[in-house]
Order: C-alpha cells, then sequence, then structure tokens
C-alpha cells in the first residue's frame, strides 16, 4: 500500500470462471484484440469520418454510417447481433 | 495479463511532434459495454489525461439507459472550456483470449461531436496496472482496486 492507500499491482478483488453466456462476447474481444491491429491503414481509407462495425471474426468491415445513431440498425441490416460486432468511429 | 496492441490511424495533418508523419500509433482497445438494454462491444482510446470515463451521448439510448434525472458532472477541457453531462451506471467487459476482466463503473455521456469513447482514470485506467509498451504495446493487469472479476479462459 502506499501513500495514497492504494493497494497496487496485486491480485483482483475475485477471480472466477468467466459465465458461459458471455462466452461468445468474449471471444470477439479476442478476435478484435488479435486482428484488428493488423489491418492494412489503407483499408480503412473509404471509411474515414465514418462509423464503423466490424464482424465478431474482426477483419472485415461490415457496416459503416456518418451518425452513430444510424450505425446499430445498418449492423442488424447486414444480419449481424449489434451486441457481437466491434465499433469504432474512424478518424 | 490481458495484452493489446495500439492501432494505426491517418492524421488529417502533419504532427510536428512526429517528424511531420501523417500517422500515428494510439492506444486503443475494444471493450464490451453493458447497459440496461444491451451490450455493445465499443472502441475506447486509454487516456490518463480524462479525469472520467466518457462515452458519446448517442450510445445512452442504444444501450438502453435512460439519463433523465441522472448525476451530472462537471470537467473543464483540455482548451478551457467547462462541459456537464450525465453519468450511469454500466458493465464493462474485457479480453484478450487468454484473461479476462469484468467490472462495474461509472461513465459519463458527452453530447456533441466527441467519437472516440474514453476509458479514463475513473472507472478504468484507476482499476489497472496500465504498461504502454514501447508506444506499441498494451497491458492491462487488475489490481485489488477492480470493483469486479478477472479471470483466465
Amino acid at each position: 500500500m502506499d501513500e495514497t492507500g492504494l493497494e497496487l499491482g496485486t491480485a483482483t478483488s475475485e477471480t472466477t470462471e468467466v459465465a458461459e453466456e458471455f462466452k461468445p462476447l468474449y471471444q470477439v474481444l479476442a478476435a478484435y484484440a488479435r486482428k484488428r491491429h493488423l489491418v492494412p491503414l489503407e483499408d480503412l481509407e473509404p471509411y474515414r469520418d465514418r462509423y464503423v462495425a466490424w464482424d465478431p471474426t474482426g477483419t472485415r468491415g461490415i457496416a459503416s454510417t456518418e451518425r452513430l445513431d444510424d450505425l446499430f440498425a445498418a449492423i442488424e441490416a447486414a444480419g449481424y447481433d449489434v451486441g457481437l460486432c466491434p465499433q469504432e468511429f474512424i478518424g | 495479463m490481458p495484452w493489446f496492441a495500439y492501432q494505426s490511424v491517418v492524421l488529417r495533418h502533419p504532427s510536428p511532434a512526429i517528424q511531420g508523419a501523417t500517422r500515428r500509433l494510439i492506444p486503443m482497445i475494444v471493450v464490451s459495454v453493458t447497459g440496461p438494454g444491451r451490450t455493445m462491444p465499443i472502441r475506447f482510446r486509454l487516456d490518463c489525461g480524462a479525469d472520467d470515463t466518457i462515452l458519446p451521448q448517442s450510445y445512452a439510448a442504444a444501450l438502453g439507459i435512460d439519463l433523465t434525472n441522472a448525476p451530472m458532472a462537471v470537467a473543464e477541457t483540455v482548451g478551457g472550456a467547462i462541459i456537464r453531462y450525465p453519468c450511469a451506471t454500466v458493465t464493462f467487459r474485457l479480453s484478450d483470449g487468454i484473461e479476462w476482466c469484468q467490472w462495474e463503473a461509472i461513465v459519463g455521456f458527452v453530447p456533441g461531436s466527441r467519437q472516440t469513447g474514453l476509458a479514463g482514470l475513473a472507472g478504468f485506467l484507476d482499476y489497472f496496472d496500465v504498461g504502454l509498451l514501447g508506444g506499441r504495446e498494451i497491458t492491462l493487469t487488475p489490481t485489488a482496486n477492480l470493483p469486479g472479476q478477472s479471470g483466465r479462459h
């Protein structure tokens, strides 16, 4: 413990098994973490100034819109679950 | 510890700070955000200059969060402007495929043109030992302060 009273560098508050219902979501997060940074910037050029949703494997843009409010419907229109498609703004 | 790579972005203007380059690497990760109505994986920029964790306000309705009567935060931007924004509780989840974390946090929902979530101190960075390694890699080691759970897949 340091002068701020915070515990630093110690184990987390609780360690458990991941809940079964969240396994698909964690797979999506892991796929994005492993693959998104490998996408060439040139491939993102068509998405400049747009909100983009990626497929659950983190390898392919499946919807893009100028307004964030429109992105969610565009994801569903493309046949994907909004809850399993990583979203970002390409500036 | 969960590991992530910086993400490359194209700049609108060459930056003198990086010898006129038009690309730079930014510490950004996708985190799943769960509200009362929905879960969505959203990209955040890790920002220890942000006191609070922030999302564009458009996400509030999409997550099923009613900001009517929500507590208001007041903050001063880097440009000196004073902004007010409503706050609400969400659940965050992150994973690199090897380890996972889940916790609840109070985040601010800022109206206007902000396009990217900011993972600030309160609600996010305060719960991790954060490594920004050589401007290319990010490590997030949960500490005892994490108000949630973590584990290995």
